[in-house]
């Protein structure tokens, strides 16, 4: 024992450290997620007519044993603020909004369905039996009325059950479970 | 002044005297004189004028006015002294009036009883405790002290209502102000938000070029 000397420890404990970091790399590379990441910003930063307001990018992460989750922050639609010229935002105009983002929530949800199927083509290395998970948080001022609009949008599904319907050419939104918070 | 020797016998005519047998020459001469015929005219006229007035009989006999018969009855002689007599009637005018006066003072009806108002009340009672004795600085001064006591009262209500009304606006414009920056301190959340998104986004931009390479 004693012939082994510190080389022969030194290499025992490098030898250790190296199946220890082994074991904890990720089946789901961080590029992979990245590029999810990416598709999900461009997503909502499209122009058009009634944009969304994003206010935070994608963030995606990988939890072993359950699956990829991501989450983005955003405003349903683009609302100006009460300012030191504007100071009174008025009823009409609070339910105007209101009705504005009530109208664009199926929109946003028609959306994460169609990058969750995205997501389900792209991250290969993603096991079957894991979830793929989006949440997307929605930013309301304190002076709008949220009666009737979730704060939180979460869609979740298994991703053999997703690329099953997608090879079936069925709905995904008859597979992706949906809730609101 | 006439010319005609006939104008006579004209006047005959016109009056219905005359001859009945000269009437027809008569009337042949008024055709062809012509100052016969406006004499003529001129008495017809006349005796028009005198058959249109009444017929007045003549008086069978003649009065005199000593007589007894036109002597006043002693009323008559009461009634023409009075009338006639301005002292007389002006006595009885004044006692006409004094009848007249008495009466409407004994027939007015009776007011029906009102109650009276405070500031009749105080009026009476200011009135009812108001002595001769008083003097004219005394009551410049009692009424001094009610103005004074008066504006007094008036200044302290409106001070009272205008620190009300300051109050309710103060607080009204602290929670407008209130409300206001708390929607500034939103705005300038989203705002930061909205930066961090797009540096974020910038730092992961990569040119065409770049991408292709």
């Amino acid at each position: 024992m004693r012939a082994m000397g510190w080389a022969g420890k030194s290499l025992l404990l490098v030898a250790a450290a190296t199946a220890c970091f082994a074991s904890a790399e990720s089946r789901l590379s961080r590029a992979s997620i990245a590029a999810m990441e990416d598709a999900i910003n461009a997503k909502f930063r499209v122009n058009s007519p009634d944009p969304y307001d994003l206010l935070g990018t994608a963030r995606g992460t990988y939890l072993e044993g359950y699956g990829v989750v991501f989450t983005v922050e955003l405003q349903l639609v683009n609302v100006s603020p009460p300012s030191p010229f504007n100071p009174k935002i008025s009823d009409a105009e609070v339910a105007q909004i209101r009705d504005r983002k009530l109208r664009k929530l199926p929109q946003l949800k028609e959306a994460m369905r169609s990058l969750m199927a995205t997501a389900g083509s792209s991250l290969a290395n993603l096991p079957p039996e894991e979830k793929i998970s989006m949440e997307a948080i929605l930013w309301s001022y304190s002076w709008e009325s949220t009666r009737g609009m979730p704060h939180r949008v979460f869609l979740s599904v298994q991703k053999q059950k997703l690329l099953e319907a997608l090879a079936a050419h069925t709905d995904p939104a008859l597979v992706i479970e949906e809730q609101e918070r | 002044m006439s010319t005609c020797s006939r104008v006579d016998e004209i006047r005959d005519y016109a009056m219905g005297e005359g001859p009945a047998e000269a009437r027809g020459a008569i009337e042949n001469h008024a055709a062809s004189c012509e100052e016969c015929a406006g004499e003529l005219q001129r008495m017809r006229l006349v005796t028009a004028a005198l058959r249109s007035m009444p017929e007045e009989e003549v008086p069978q006999r003649i009065a005199f006015v000593s007589d007894k018969i036109f002597e006043p009855s002693p009323v008559t002689r009461f009634f023409q002294g009075f009338w006639n007599s301005t002292a007389r009637l002006g006595f009885a005018s004044a006692c006409l009036l004094t009848v007249a006066i008495t009466t409407f003072a004994l027939r007015q009806p009776a007011a029906a009883p009102v109650a009276p108002s405070p500031a009749a009340a105080n009026a009476t009672a200011t009135q009812a405790s108001y002595t001769p004795a008083l003097s004219q600085r005394e009551i410049a001064r009692q009424i001094d002290e009610a103005v004074a006591k008066a504006v007094t009262q008036v200044r302290e209500q409106d001070a009272r209502l205008t620190k009300a009304a300051l109050e309710s606006a103060e607080a009204r414009h602290q929670k407008e102000h209130q409300a206001l920056m708390v929607a500034m301190q939103e705005s300038m959340t989203v705002l930061q938000k909205r930066l961090s998104t797009y540096t974020m986004l910038a730092s992961n931009y990569q040119p065409r070029e770049a991408a292709g390479q």
